[in-house]
This record gives C-alpha cells, sequence and structure tokens, in this order.
C-alpha cells in the first residue's frame, strides 16, 4: 500500500482505524524518541520509555552481552562499564559506511543496530495498544544523511520488522519546524530558521511561512545546512582529549595504558563536564576512578578555548546555511526567528554565537522540548501524510497547515567535459518531491564500437551547494548496455533521475531519443547496476 | 502573546512553572529540565566561584561550593546562609532561583515579558513566609508580575475539580515533605475543603530514603562498607536510582551497575524485596485514601505530587474507592503549576474565573468554655479559632468559684463575646467541696467536622482534695463550625 492509498482508505472510514499506529521516530545519535499520532488529542504523544529514569528518550545505546542477550537504551547506558567492549554508541554516525561493529565473534553494520534501536522503540510503542499494527511510520534522518545514510535508515525500519507498514523518511530540522509550527503562531511572511544540534549532527533548515490561501499556513523550506558530523560527540571527543592529558600529567598512564572500563568512564567523564559547563562557569572533573584519585578544574573559558575551532566552524555552517538558500543569499536581518533544538544547543556558547550572527537576541527562540520535537514533527508529518490532519475538527482549533517535502542535496550525474569532470545537476536542492523527476539529453560519441553500445553512469548526491565533484557522494554507479551500434555522435540518450520522498530513493531510466531502447535502474553503492 | 502568564510551584524537593497556552486555553508547563521530558526542576541552588548554579546543574558540584535545599521550608524564618562568605538571607537565594526559572521559561519565547504570576504556597503557610516569598520575587525583578499567592490546595482544586460541581472529590498529593490528602466539593461559588490531613512520614522524601537504605544494603552485601571515598558516591548512586525502582512499570527485578566501584559489579534489586520497601507507602497511601472519603460519596480520586510518578502509588490509591474515578494528570509533578497559572489567567479574565476556596474545615470561632465569675462571664477557648478540627487539643482546666454544693455545669461556647452556646454537661458525682477547691478539666475533639465530643473530668486540687473520678460526657451536632 501507499501513503496516498492509505490516506484514502482512512478518507473512506472517515477516522483512523483503533488498531492502526502512526508513529514519528526520532533516531537520534544520542537519544531516542518515538511518539504516536493520538486520533482523540490530534495531537502526538511522546511515549515514555525511560523506565521510569526520569527522561523520556531511549539513550542510542546498544548492548551485546554473552549469551546472546541484547540490552538496548537506558540499562545499556547505565553498563557501559560492565561491558565496555560490547557496548555501540553513536552508531547513526556511521550509517551508509562500510564501518562494522565486532560483537560476540560477529560483525554488525551500524543499521543492524539501529534497527535494534528501532525494535525497542517499537515494541514500547506496542505495549501502549498491544492490538495496533503500525500502519505509517516516519522516521527522521539528518540533513546532512547521503543516499546510503537514508537507504541504511530504511533498511534498519526492515530488519527491525517494520517493513510491513508504510515508511518515510523527513530531514530532522524539517519534523521540528513542524512541530514548532503546532505549538506557536508563526505569522505570514516570517521566516525562520531552525538550529537542531545534537549528539552527532547539526541541522539548519530555513522556512518560511505563508498563508495562502487565507486560513491555510504553508511552509516552504527555502534552505538546508549542517553537517552530519558536527554535534555533541565530537565536543565531548575534545574534552575527552583534555582528560588524558590530565591523566597522563597526573598518573603517567595513557589512553593506551589504562583499562577498557575506565576509558569507557573518561568518555562518561567529558560528556558530563560538557553538560555541566552549560549550567555553571566551572566544574570539578572527579577522576576518582584513577590512581591516585585526583580532581581538576575546568572552566567554561578554558572550555570553550578548546572548542574554538569547533565553534568557529558552528558559525561558519549557520552562515552558509544564510549564503546557500535555493533562490538566493539570505541575510541574518532575512531571518525573524531562529528556534533552538536538540541536546547541544543548551551550550550558553551557541546561544552567544547565534547572537553575534544575527545581532538580535529576541530573535533567539528556545524550544521547550528540544528532545521531543523531532519525533513530535515526524508523527505529526506521518499523520499529514495520512490526511489526518485535514480534518475539520482540526483546523477549527489551529490553522491548517501545507507542507511538501523537498530535496535536501542536488543530485546529478558525473560528467566529463573535456579532461575534467564535472557534476551536472539535474535535481535540484529544494525541488518538492512532487517535481523531482528531471531528465537531460547527452549524445554518445567514441572512437571505438563499444563506446556506442556501453557507456558507465555515475550517479553523484552534492550534498553542500559548492562541492566540487571530487567530494560529492557516490549513489551508485550504473553499467547501461546493449545500445544500437551507430556511429559517434549518432546516439542521443535521455537519462531521467527521479526522488522519491519515501527515503528519498533515487531511481532512473535511460532512453534513446530516437527511440526503441529504454532501461530503468536504481543506483545503489558499492555495487555496479548492470542495465 | 503580549506576556507569559504563569503559575509557579517552588516545591521542597523541585519546582515547576506552567504557562498559560491562550490558543489551547490550557496550562501547559514547561520543560525546565533541559527537555528530556521532565518538566520539573530540583529546588537546590549551589552558590560556587561567585556565580549561582541552580536545579540539575547544582546536584553534582557542591564538594566545596555551599548547596542550598529545601528553601520553601526556610523562608519567613529570617534564616541566612552563607554564600561565598557573604550572608545572604534564604530569600534572596529563593529569588535567584525563581529568576533563573522564569528566565528560562522566557527563552521559548525572548519579545515576552511576564504578565502575570501566581505562586502556590503549602496550605497554612505562616504569614511571615508569603512575605518572604513575595520578596524573593521582588528580588528576582518579578514583584510586580506577582499577582498573587494561593493555597497549594487552591491550586490544585483550580487544577483538577473543573466540571465537578456537586461531586465530592478527593485529592492526594504525594509530595516530597508529606503525603497529604483531603475531601473537596465544588459547590456554590466555592470549593470547600471538607478535610485535609498531612502524613509526613509517608511523603515522597521518606520513600526515597527507605529507597536508598535498601539500595546500600545490597551494596554492602556484595562490596562491604563503602570506602571513605565511596560513601559519596554511593550516595548519589541511591538517590539517581530512585526513581529506576520506584518508578518501574511492571513488576520485573531491576539490575543495578555499580560502575564507581571498581572493579564495577552489577546487583539485583528483586522484585519481593523492592516491594517490600513500597508496601508500608502502598498500604498507608490507600488508608489514608480511604480516611479522607470516609463518610462521602467519593465521586473521584485525583492524583498530584511527584510521588505520583511512580506507578505502585497510583495503584494503592486507585484501590481506596475502586468505583470512583482515578484522574491522574499526564505530569502529577507539575499539577499544582498547572493550577497556579489557570487561576492567573483566571484573574486577567483569559480563563474561566475560579471558585474560591472555602475551609469548612477549620474552627470560624474558637470553640471553648465560658466561665462566669460573678456577674461577668469570661470565655476561654480550647479549640482556638483558625484550627482544623481534627486537630488535637490539650485540655483545658479551670478553677471553680463555687462550692460544689448542686453539681457543677459546664459551659461550652462557639465565640466569645456574641458566641453561641453548644451545649451544657453537667459534672456529677462530686463530693461537696468548698468553693476554689475544684479543678474541671474540659476536653474537646471533633470525630468529624461536625461531630463535637465534649468530655468534663474531676481532676482534683491538690493531696487535700484528690479527684473523685466523677466525669461526663456528650456529643454535639454542629451546623456549622
Ligand atoms: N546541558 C547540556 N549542555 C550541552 N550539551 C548537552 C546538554 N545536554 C545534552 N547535551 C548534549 O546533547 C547531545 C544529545 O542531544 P540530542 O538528544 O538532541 O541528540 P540526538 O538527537 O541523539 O543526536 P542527532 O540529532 O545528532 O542524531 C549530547 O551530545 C549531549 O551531551
Ligand atoms: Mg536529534
Amino acid at each position: 500500500m501507499k501513503w496516498e492509498d492509505c490516506k484514502k482508505d482512512i478518507d473512506r472510514r472517515g477516522s483512523l482505524p483503533e488498531d492502526w499506529f502512526v508513529l514519528g521516530i526520532d533516531l537520534g545519535t544520542t537519544n531516542s524518541v518515538v511518539s504516536y499520532y493520538s486520533p482523540s488529542s490530534g495531537a502526538p504523544e511522546t511515549i515514555d520509555v525511560s523506565d521510569g529514569f526520569g527522561k523520556i528518550p531511549l539513550p542510542s545505546v546498544v548492548q551485546w552481552r554473552d549469551g546472546g542477550e541484547w540490552v538496548v537504551g537506558e540499562e545499556a547506558y547505565r553498563s557501559i562499564k560492565l561491558y565496555p567492549d560490547s557496548t555501540v554508541r553513536s552508531a547513526k554516525r556511521y550509517m551508509g559506511t562500510d564501518k562494522t561493529f565486532r560483537l560476540g565473534g560477529k560483525d554488525y553494520a551500524p543499521e543492524e543496530i539501529s534497527a535494534k534501536i528501532l525494535e525497542e522503540l517499537a515494541s514500547r510503542a506496542r505495549a501502549i495498544n498491544p492490538k495496533a499494527e503500525i500502519a505509517g511510520l516516519v522516521v527522521s534522518v539528518p540533513y546532512g544523511f547521503d543516499d546510503a545514510a537514508k537507504k541504511a535508515t530504511i533498511r534498519a525500519c526492515e530488519l527491525a520488522g517494520l517493513g510491513g507498514g508504510l515508511i518515510c523518511l523527513i530531514e530532522e530540522p524539517k519534523a521540528a519546524a513542524l512541530a514548532m509550527n503546532f505549538k506557536r503562531e508563526l505569522e505570514d511572511g516570517e521566516r525562520v530558521l531552525v538550529f537542531d544540534f545534537g549528539g552527532g549532527t547539526l541541522d539548519i533548515t530555513v522556512f518560511s511561512v505563508t498563508e495562502e490561501p487565507p486560513g491555510l499556513t504553508r511552509l516552504t523550506v527555502i534552505s538546508e545546512g549542517g553537517d552530519a558530523a558536527h554535534g555533541g560527540d565530537a565536543l565531548d571527543a575534545i574534552l575527552t582529549e583534555q582528560c588524558y592529558d590530565w591523566i597522563e600529567a597526573k598518573t603517567g598512564q595513557t589512553r593506551e595504558s589504562i583499562v577498557p572500563e575506565n576509558r569507557a568512564e573518561v568518555e562518561i567523564r567529558a560528556r558530563e563536564a560538557k553538560e555541566r559547563l552549560s549550567g555553571a562557569k566551572s566544574f570539578r572533573v572527579p577522576f576518582t576512578f584513577m590512581i591516585p584519585p585526583f580532581i581538576e578544574n575546568l572552566t567554561r573559558e578554558r572550555y570553550e578555548g578548546l572548542a574554538a575551532a569547533f565553534i568557529e566552524k558552528t558559525r561558519q555552517l549557520t552562515q552558509k546555511a544564510l549564503r546557500g538558500a535555493y533562490k538566493g543569499a539570505l541575510a541574518p536581518g532575512d531571518i525573524s526567528r531562529v528556534l533552538l533544538e536538540g541536546g547541544s544547543s543548551a551550550a550558553p556558547w551557541v546561544r552567544d554565537m547565534l547572537n553575534g550572527v544575527f545581532g538580535d537576541e529576541s530573535k533567539i527562540y528556545q524550544s521547550e522540548r528540544p528532545a521531543l520535537d523531532i519525533s513530535v514533527g515526524a508523527a505529526y508529518y506521518a499523520a499529514m501524510k495520512m490526511g489526518l490532519l485535514a480534518g475539520r475538527e482540526f483546523s477549527a482549533e489551529r490553522r491548517a497547515v501545507a507542507f511538501s517535502g523537498s530535496v535536501p542535496h542536488d543530485i546529478g550525474l558525473e560528467v566529463t567535459n573535456g579532461a575534467k569532470k564535472v557534476f551536472y545537476t539535474l535535481i535540484r536542492r529544494g525541488t518538492p518531491y512532487a517535481l523531482a523527476r528531471k531528465d537531460a539529453v547527452f549524445t554518445l560519441s567514441g572512437s571505438r564500437p563499444e563506446d556506442m553500445t556501453r557507456f558507465d553512469l555515475r550517479v553523484l548526491e552534492r550534498i553542500n551547494r559548492d562541492d566540487p565533484v571530487e567530494d560529492c557522494r557516490l549513489i551508485g554507479d550504473i553499467e547501461v548496455t546493449g545500445l544500437p551500434p551507430r556511429p559517434s555522435g549518432g546516439t542521443r540518450l535521455r537519462i531521467t533521475l527521479s526522488a522519491a520522498e519515501e527515503g528519498g530513493v533515487v531511481s532512473g531510466m535511460v532512453e534513446d531519443a530516437g527511440g526503441g531502447y529504454k532501461r530503468n535502474f536504481t543506483p545503489q553503492r558499492g555495487k555496479k547496476t548492470r542495465v | 502573546m503580549s506576556g507569559f502568564v504563569l503559575g509557579i510551584d517552588i516545591g521542597a524537593d523541585s519546582s515547576a512553572v506552567a504557562y498559560y497556552d491562550a490558543v489551547r486555553g490550557e496550562a501547559a508547563a514547561v520543560d525546565i529540565s533541559g527537555g528530556y521530558g521532565v518538566p520539573s526542576s530540583p529546588t537546590v541552588v549551589e552558590y560556587a566561584n561567585g556565580e549561582w548554579v541552580f536545579g540539575e546543574y547544582a546536584l553534582s558540584g557542591g564538594e566545596d561550593g555551599a548547596v542550598f535545599t529545601r528553601l520553601p521550608e526556610r523562608l519567613g524564618k529570617g534564616e541566612y546562609a552563607s554564600a561565598g562568605g557573604r550572608p545572604t538571607p534564604i530569600r534572596e537565594i529563593t529569588g535567584e532561583y525563581i529568576r533563573d526559572m522564569i528566565a528560562f521559561v522566557k527563552g521559548a519565547d525572548p519579545k515576552a515579558g511576564v504578565e502575570a504570576i501566581v505562586a502556590a504556597s503549602p496550605a497554612d503557610w505562616p504569614a511571615a513566609a508569603a512575605e518572604d516569598l513575595r520578596a524573593a520575587f521582588v528580588h528576582a525583578g518579578y514583584g510586580s508580575a506577582l499577582a498573587d499567592i494561593r493555597d497549594a490546595r487552591e491550586c490544585a482544586a483550580a487544577r483538577l475539580l473543573a466540571g465537578r460541581d456537586g461531586q465530592p472529590t478527593i485529592i492526594a498529593d504525594f509530595g516530597a515533605g508529606a503525603f497529604r490528602v483531603g475531601l473537596y466539593e465544588r459547590r456554590g461559588g466555592f470549593v470547600d475543603c471538607l478535610s485535609s490531613v498531612s502524613y509526613p512520614d509517608l511523603g515522597a522524601d521518606a520513600l526515597g530514603r527507605a529507597a536508598d537504605s535498601f539500595v546500600a544494603g545490597l551494596y554492602e552485601k556484595s562490596a562491604g562498607e563503602p570506602s571513605a571515598r565511596d560513601v559519596r558516591q554511593l550516595e548519589r548512586f541511591c538517590r539517581s536510582h530512585r526513581r529506576l525502582l520506584l518508578g518501574r512499570q511492571s513488576a520485573k527485578d531491576v539490575k543495578l551497575y555499580v560502575s564507581f566501584a571498581y572493579p564495577p559489579f552489577a546487583m539485583t534489586a528483586r522484585d519481593a524485596d523492592i516491594r517490600a520497601v513500597t508496601k508500608p507507602f502502598a498500604e498507608g497511601i490507600r488508608a489514608a485514601v480511604t480516611a479522607a472519603g470516609e463518610r462521602a460519596a467519593v465521586s473521584a480520586v485525583c492524583l498530584m505530587g511527584g510521588g505520583f510518578e511512580y506507578p505502585f502509588a497510583r495503584a494503592a490509591a486507585a484501590k481506596a474507592f475502586p468505583r470512583a474515578e482515578l484522574i491522574c494528570p499526564k505530569v502529577p509533578a507539575v499539577a499544582l503549576a498547572e493550577g497556579a497559572c489557570l487561576i492567573a489567567a483566571a484573574g486577567l479574565g483569559l480563563a474561566p474565573a475560579f471558585p474560591k476556596l472555602r475551609d469548612v474545615n477549620r474552627l470560624s470561632r474558637g470553640v471553648g468554655v465560658r466561665v462566669r465569675a460573678g456577674n461577668a462571664a469570661r470565655f476561654f477557648p480550647i479549640a482556638p479559632e483558625g484550627a482544623y478540627w481534627w486537630d488535637k487539643f490539650p485540655e483545658g482546666t479551670f478553677l471553680l468559684t463555687e462550692p460544689t454544693d448542686a453539681p457543677p455545669v459546664v459551659e461550652i461556647y462557639s465565640g466569645g463575646r456574641d458566641g453561641v452556646k453548644l451545649t451544657d454537661l453537667t459534672l456529677t458525682g462530686l463530693p461537696r467541696r468548698p468553693a476554689g477547691t475544684t479543678v474541671v478539666g474540659v476536653s474537646l475533639a471533633f470525630s468529624a467536622a461536625d461531630t463535637l465530643d465534649v468530655a468534663v473530668r474531676d481532676v482534683g486540687f491538690g493531696e487535700q482534695f484528690p479527684s473523685a473520678g466523677g466525669s461526663a460526657r456528650t456529643k454535639v451536632k454542629l451546623e456549622t463550625i
């Protein structure tokens, strides 16, 4: 079934069937959150998966224990020191890469680890209504996720047994924007910059708010930016380095020489120090687990000094997101609000930096529930896609909202132009998925006969607008064969690429402009697809 | 939004703040914990290295800084504490905390000011404490925004009793310092508080301490006495695992991982043992709720307070009146702040006006004995005005100025000068004694809001006139108290 069919089905029935679950999942680097759309309140409800530990999110920690037991979440986090070698954190950072995790003598891909988290979240959701099936699921992904990482995310959902229903991805800041819209009244003509700064990534999205027709709030993404490897984890790493320097100075031990459980402890201390320094100007970092035990005082100033390059990069990423708007650069003054999301945005330097960029403190809004918004937004999106938010009762309370997903990165082909390789854009970033089907015609030429019957196609994705072709991410290699033998320059091929909203998955088609020949393909990283 | 309309609950253990969401027409708690979905923050302030640190951030430090806790209990006593060597009034420390809390709220909408604030105060708070809280708001810069300080019970009723007119409803508040339970009814433009009892031994603090000593015991079984170095760590470990033990969703063993020990180890808190920790509290809660609704047709039991985040506590309260509706707000810990916020909104005409709390169980006039001395009569209250009927009143003793030729009559009055006579009680069986040699003891106790038990007895007078053991008692039905 497709989302559209699902929507029609719900339309026909007049309401969401009781045993259908509509979920939004924020599969975070550090914390994951699941919300379900509650038809009774007409809004998503976040599910507390803390086991009474106090915080709603599930730590994205997966642990393997001898005997084949998997422990996921809070308990895994609490017991890191007992299982330092078989606990995986921040697996999301490696989605779509070849990295593997060795647990109990077996190698696991990042998506297999993520699947454990998804399984856990889904089982918590099912506990609310055991008879329900998950009919629709929206999972959020960072803006910077490339095609491979998105496919890995979809695969993680399938591995978690969620493949039976509908799955769709949404970029995290778009989800945050949606959640925000339902919380506050955005005004016609506003431009809102969502600054989602999490454990693994920084995601920035600028969207404009228009009211057309009156009463309908339309959110349009006008710029996206950020970095998939720029988050709290990187700050932890900086502080962890500092901790090792202290340890070496005080005890003579090095990172390599201390036992793994203490290495885990050092990382925990580094993260704790970082978080504490958001509320206090200095923090005494205890190294009570070392011999001899000692305590080091770390001031916020010193910490910000250590992180100066990171902070500077954060500023540049912010400015870049303004400059790189789809329809011409934005100036800081064009932004009416900045919305802070994600755990890392609690750091005072984030606010200071943004004050510097925007020059107006009163523009900086802190979300009331920064850790939960993304999953709430994802659940709203799932509900929207099922037509659940179009109901009359709903728009009576709140204005109706129109929002459509758009392609976050340029998608195109590697083309040889003389001796130089260049990136040829087919689908431009910001294109709504509904229109994300573009083609171009190329003339085939070559001196050898096989040059005319086969050729290689590289489908690429350009994450940052001004990345050179070498920095573009490979979506997949295609080998096109079986073309009619013609003299050089005698074949004109039309190449079409399209991006589907469900997971942003790219597919394509090659056809002979002269007719006859026509092949479809779905590029995949890591193997050459032959058509 | 032109400005925030806030309800603030500064609790002994944790605090919460709610704002009025005009779009939805409801009070919404602000997640002051940093966004992880726990909309309350520990009422802890630390002063270290020349700066104030608050809440969660203050909990971890404190080795060398000054840490201030239980602020509301310390208001109104003229108390000072040393912050960086400077004697600082508790109300100022409270003010710093309030300022930080409101600053956090304003982060959600930096363009908005603060229009009105209602703060909840413990029921029966001394006026001096309320005065100090006012001063704390002034110190924080919100003196003029503070519209009112309202009795916690009133705030709770505002949050929980909407639409429940004419239905006797129990509100149980599982706070840190005490478990409080009362019976309320909305009627005739008032919310009548029909009873209200506080059980300090059943408070969440006491429960937490019980859990702590259980965990410490487990630790000692595995690792022996903690070393001097580990004592603090163990303490912190126990505190941070309270919720895990007490808040578990299902009856399962709970694994605890002692990471601070070397080598780290795991221990198991068995289901039966955890239950043994909670059992006295579960039973106490059930009994307290049952007692509160004893003679009423209880239509609903409403739960609030952080302790009701624990499923076992909710289950225990539900057992008291299985046929009554159980109402538990999504986050019981912030119900009070939400109620205060609704009162603030009502004050501005944004939310429906809220009926005032009427304490039908406080004595509107003192009850005592009228003693004649010649032509004049004097009133001696035994149960003083403003006391709750369930309070215990010490026996009053009176010297009779007449000889006991006739059995003396004790006149019980409600109110002094133009008081109402409630009853006459004749003390029979006295031997003949001269004037000025008979002491009568009078005891008053209410067995219910409308039932006064009066007892008089012969106390005797020195060795010469020992008590002959005479006594009398009676019950008086009252219209109002
Ligand atoms: N008070 C704080 N000050 C600074 N950093 C904090 C604070 N609280 C949490 N963090 C950091 O926030 C990060 C987690 O944030 P969050 O839960 O938003 O991430 P995530 O959603 O898991 O990650 P991502 O969105 O990148 O996948 C961690 O790096 C954590 O250390
Ligand atoms: Mg996130």
